[in-house]
């Protein structure tokens, strides 16, 4: 009867396919990964993700590659994954308040809608420094002259589309303080610039500029989030932010993302091989040297961190940045 | 004579071109965004785009009317004065523009062929055509040196460098490549 | 420090390490002379090769390249008219029209000793002077950095001094396709068209293939299927006998001299040393006369060449003392320096000093090893890029092509380096030069960057300008540019005005 031969075929048929998948299930990855960075070579996020790239690539006994994909300020990077085949093979490394800023701040062709999330593997805080010769112990010293010198200071930001702009002006809003701020083009030269001390406080992500601060020549005055786990231990219990009358937490995690309509399978299993990859010794030991251990998130604590993220970005944004 | 004039009016349109270039300057800067700084100095985003703008349509006015002055005198019977500087003579050679035009249709295909077809298949096509084009006749000798030239490249690229070149839908030989070879033990 | 030295030298004394510098030298020579790969591409692709090397071997390899490249891309440059590097792109001026003349082999001598000479008098003044250097790097302020932009555009002007209305309107093309793009400033996108891809303005890298290769290959296809004639009787690097060399030391010395201080500036760029040293020569130069510059005169390799080799020196010293990376190559090495489990910065000298050394030892090496490899292989590069433009023009296509897409890794700026080829040909054809908008693309976005964030810091006031004395210095540097340029245009004007009366 053909109904009879129907449903075998279609056993049949489901059989093999769900073969087929478990056979994928183990396979993963069948190919080379491809980790999507949209920064330069030599970055820190691009660093992070090269470290990592080469944790993966030792567990999965298959090559992973880092593709610089900047075009468009890293438009194209965000595009490409996006659209990317959903089978766990191409990736984006990014942070999380580098993929918040933009989508808050520009007309930019992607949102957080268009991804799933993996997990995240680095979370540091911004942290807030001051050169030396300032002589600023804590946050409230620069509060102080701040309030004697009004439109005078100066805060260095790396840009105005990014996190330490956002805590820059949550400070200065919620301190009622008269700064002018001065975006830098990148991490780069305001690293420069706050070395220099040519901007009276810099706010920047951890743990960049660590070695000055540890010889010395630079102070950190305040942080966006807590310090506790940073490798240098002096530094651990600097003030939050939320000492110093704002209460957010503002940093930047660093986190993997696939193509929103990736099956949830294949999702765990690009997870598995993150979270052993973020759990390695190697990984661990580029942690210590790079100044904060790595941490691991799954996907959905990840995701809803940057749903918590994008919200808060936005109140401080109404409040603080956008002209009245 | 006559081909100075043309030479005068490739110049005027040139001037044109130039001219809508320096006025798109003041149009396109940006009028819809907003921005979220204030200048420092007096200084807006606008500001040296437009002086950039106005500089060259200065320049460009001066630049067409010595042109057209020197068109005048011509009429006239005189000989031009060319003003702003002499010019080497130019080459009149149509092989070569065809070939020009050939080898920019080339490569634009190839920037289009990248993305759809992948190196893999672009570059010994786009190979064998410039091969062609540039006046080699023996086909065999091009078709050889674009297969094995494009193998060469691509393990230079893609095998080596790693670049993302693969094709999207109508790619098949890049992932064959690839599986070729990692089975040599290259990463 | 110089116990550290001494020792670090020791230690390259062995097969090992001199195999390393040895080979990245030579693989630099080798992808500089390609169009279209960089020093940068080279490292990076390295990189996870070197994991499994101990982190100074990984670096005398990436030192090898990087020095190996700043010479490489002149073979290019001098055989074929289009720069295998951006740092090449000055050699081509004089270099080109000396190998058009036959006289190939004896220019690619001068670009190998200029090279040598640059790299190894810029490493020794790098050693000698790090506190100075460091200082310069740290304690640059953006005001003095848009005051030497201002100086270098003014000093092109010497390019345009054969026709200044159609070289200023090169420049200003050039600084309007520099101000595409996102505002740092302001947070505003300029000339975007709303379009992503130019949210962050136009690649320049894509902008300097389109113009210097693609431009190239569009204009010489005429000459295509011609006898080359580059044949020279020699098929090797003619070194100049020592002296003519040493006749000439004024272009090297000040070529160097550019090198060191702008490579060891952050945001300048290295390769603008050279055109800022080419003009400065070419400006300064009583026999050859400044005309003659553009025809094949050697100071017009040897100034960009030496410049370009001194900034190696002049990138290392904040790289290593500051962590602070003055191009991109010396940005991924910061990079690298971490994945290897170090901590650049300021604390680098005192934590890994042999590695710090190591690697400026190793730098010197490389220096000979190009020296070497550039004498004696050139045979090899000339033999490859003298063939028949029919066989390299396709090859070259493809290597443009990639090298513009692997700027951003997207096929966008493919078709922005055509634009740019396309352009560059027909300004060409009717007697604009493509280097005037090359320079205003380079210096434009820098001055302006600068003197905006000059005047952030000093809250709009235009008294930074002048605050501190090299700034003084600059501007009156500046101002006696300004009158030389405009005498000079006068006096030749009133000259070919007397010419043409008496005709």
């Amino acid at each position: 009867m053909k109904w009879k031969t129907g449903l075998a075929l279609a056993t049949a048929a489901m059989a093999a396919v769900a073969a087929m998948t478990a056979a994928k299930a183990d396979d993963y990855p069948s190919d080379t990964v491809r980790v999507v960075v949209p920064w330069r070579a030599g970055g820190g996020t691009d660093t992070i993700a090269r470290a990592l790239a080469a944790s993966m690539e030792k567990i999965a006994g298959k090559a992973v590659v880092v593709d610089n994909l900047t075009a468009g300020g890293g438009n194209a990077g965000h595009v490409h994954v996006k659209n990317a085949k959903p089978d766990g093979l191409t990736m984006l490394l990014n942070g999380s308040s580098d993929l918040n800023t933009p989508i808050i701040f520009r007309n930019v062709p992607y949102a957080l809608e268009d991804y799933a999330c993996v997990g995240a593997v680095y979370q540091t805080p911004t942290w807030v420094l001051a050169h030396k010769d300032q002589g600023f112990t804590d946050f409230n010293d620069f509060v102080e002259k701040a309030k004697t010198e009004p439109g005078k200071l100066t805060v260095g930001v790396g840009s105005l589309i990014s996190a330490h702009y956002v805590l820059a002006k949550a400070l200065l809003g919620k301190n009622g303080i008269d700064a002018r701020i001065i975006p830098f083009d990148g991490g780069g030269p305001l690293k420069k610039a706050i070395l220099g001390n040519q901007v009276t406080i810099g706010v920047i992500h951890a743990p960049v500029l660590l070695d000055a601060v540890k010889k010395g020549d630079i102070n950190v005055i305040a942080a966006g989030g807590s310090l506790e786990n940073i490798t240098y231990k002096k530094v651990r219990d600097t003030k939050t932010v939320d000492q110093f009358k704002t209460p957010v937490e503002i940093g930047v995690v660093r986190g993997l993302f696939v193509p929103k309509s990736t099956p949830q399978e294949v999702i765990d299993q690009a997870a598995g091989l993150v979270e052993k990859a973020a759990t390695s010794d190697d990984f661990k030991k580029f942690g210590a040297k790079f100044g904060f251990a790595p941490i691991w998130w799954d996907g959905k604590k990840f995701c809803d961190f940057l749903q918590k993220e994008n919200k808060e970005y936005r109140e401080i944004k109404a409040e603080f940045i956008d002209k009245k | 004579m006559k081909f100075e004039r043309q030479e005068r009016i490739k110049d005027l349109i040139l001037a044109a071109v130039l001219c809508l270039v320096a006025i798109g300057g003041f149009v396109f800067v940006n009028p819809t965004e907003a921005a979220i700084n204030d200048g420092p100095g007096g200084l807006s985003f606008r500001t040296l785009p437009f002086i950039y703008s106005g500089a060259l349509l200065f320049l460009v006015a001066l630049f067409a009317a010595s042109t057209i002055y020197d068109l005048w005198l011509m009429r006239a019977g005189k000989a031009p004065r060319s003003l702003f500087g002499e010019r080497m003579p130019v080459e009149h050679n149509p092989t070569a523009d065809i070939r020009r035009v050939i080898t920019l249709a080339c490569l634009i295909g190839f920037a289009a062929g990248l993305k759809a077809f992948g190196f893999a298949i672009a570059t010994p096509v786009l190979l064998f055509l410039m091969l062609g084009v540039l006046g080699r006749s023996n086909w065999l000798e091009n078709l050889l040196l674009a297969l094995v030239g494009g193998a060469v490249l691509w393990i230079l690229f893609v095998g080596i460098l790693k670049l993302p070149l693969e094709g999207s839908f109508w790619d098949p030989v890049t992932p064959l490549l690839n599986k070729l070879y990692s089975l040599t033990g290259a990463r | 420090m110089l116990e550290g030295l001494l020792t670090a030298f020791g230690n390259l004394a062995g097969p090992g390490p001199l195999f390393l510098i040895f080979a990245g030298t030579a693989l630099g020579l080798m992808v500089g002379a390609l169009p279209g790969l960089s020093s940068p591409m080279a490292i990076i692709v390295l990189l996870p090769i070197t994991y499994q090397m101990d982190t100074l071997s990984a670096f005398q390899l990436m030192v090898g390249i990087y020095v190996g490249t700043k010479l490489g891309g002149s073979y290019a440059s001098i055989l074929l008219r289009t720069p295998g590097t951006p740092a090449a792109a000055c050699t081509a001026l004089d270099g080109f029209p000396m190998a058009e003349k036959g006289r190939a082999g004896e220019a690619i001598g001068y670009a190998v000793m200029a090279s040598t000479a640059g790299g190894l008098i810029g490493w020794v003044a790098a050693v000698c002077f790090v506190p100075f250097i460091a200082a310069v790097a740290l304690h640059s302020e953006p005001a003095d950095i848009a005051l030497i932009g201002i100086a270098g555009l003014i000093l092109v002007s010497a390019f345009v001094r054969g026709s200044m209305v159609r070289g200023l309107i090169g420049v200003l093309l050039g600084l309007l396709i520099a101000s595409v793009g996102y505002d740092v400033q302001e947070g505003v996108e300029r000339y975007t068209f709303s379009n992503p891809m130019l949210a962050s303005g136009i690649s320049f890298a894509a902008v300097l293939v389109g113009l210097f290769g693609l431009t190239v290959v569009l204009a010489d296809l005429a000459l295509v299927g011609r006898r080359s004639e580059l044949a020279t009787r020699e098929l090797n690097a003619e070194l100049p006998r020592a002296v003519e060399f040493f006749r000439r030391w004024k272009a090297w010395t000040i070529g160097t001299a550019y090198g060191i201080i702008i490579g060891a500036i952050p945001g300048v760029g290295a390769d603008g040393s050279t055109w800022l040293s080419y003009a400065t020569v070419r400006n300064q130069s009583k026999d050859p006369p400044p005309e003659a510059f553009g025809t094949g005169v050697p100071e017009g390799i040897l100034a960009p060449e030496s410049s370009n080799n001194a900034t190696t020196g002049g990138t290392m010293i904040p790289m290593l003392t500051l962590g602070i990376p003055g191009d991109a190559s010396t940005a991924i090495m910061l990079g690298a320096m971490v994945l290897h489990g170090l901590q650049p910065g300021v604390t680098l000298m005192q934590t890994s000093a042999p590695l710090v050394y190591g690697i400026l030892a190793a730098m010197f090496v490389a220096n000979i090893m190009m020296f070497l490899i550039g004498w004696n292989a050139s045979r090899v590069f000339i033999s490859i890029l003298r063939r028949d433009r029919s066989l390299l023009f396709p090859f070259i296509i493809v290597f443009a092509s990639i090298g513009a897409f692997a700027a951003d890794n997207d096929v966008f700026t493919i078709y922005v380096a055509i634009a740019c080829g396309v352009a560059g040909y027909f300004l060409e054809k009717r007697g604009f030069s493509v280097v005037t908008i090359v320079l205003g693309a380079v210096l434009g976005p820098i001055i302006e960057y600068n003197v905006r964030l000059g005047l952030a810091y000093s809250n709009g006031d235009w008294a930074v300008f002048t605050a501190t004395w090299p700034r003084l210095v600059l501007c009156g540097v500046i101002a006696l540019l300004i009158v030389n340029e405009i005498y000079r245009a006068v006096g030749r004007r009133s000259e070919s005005r007397a010419v043409s009366e008496n005709t």
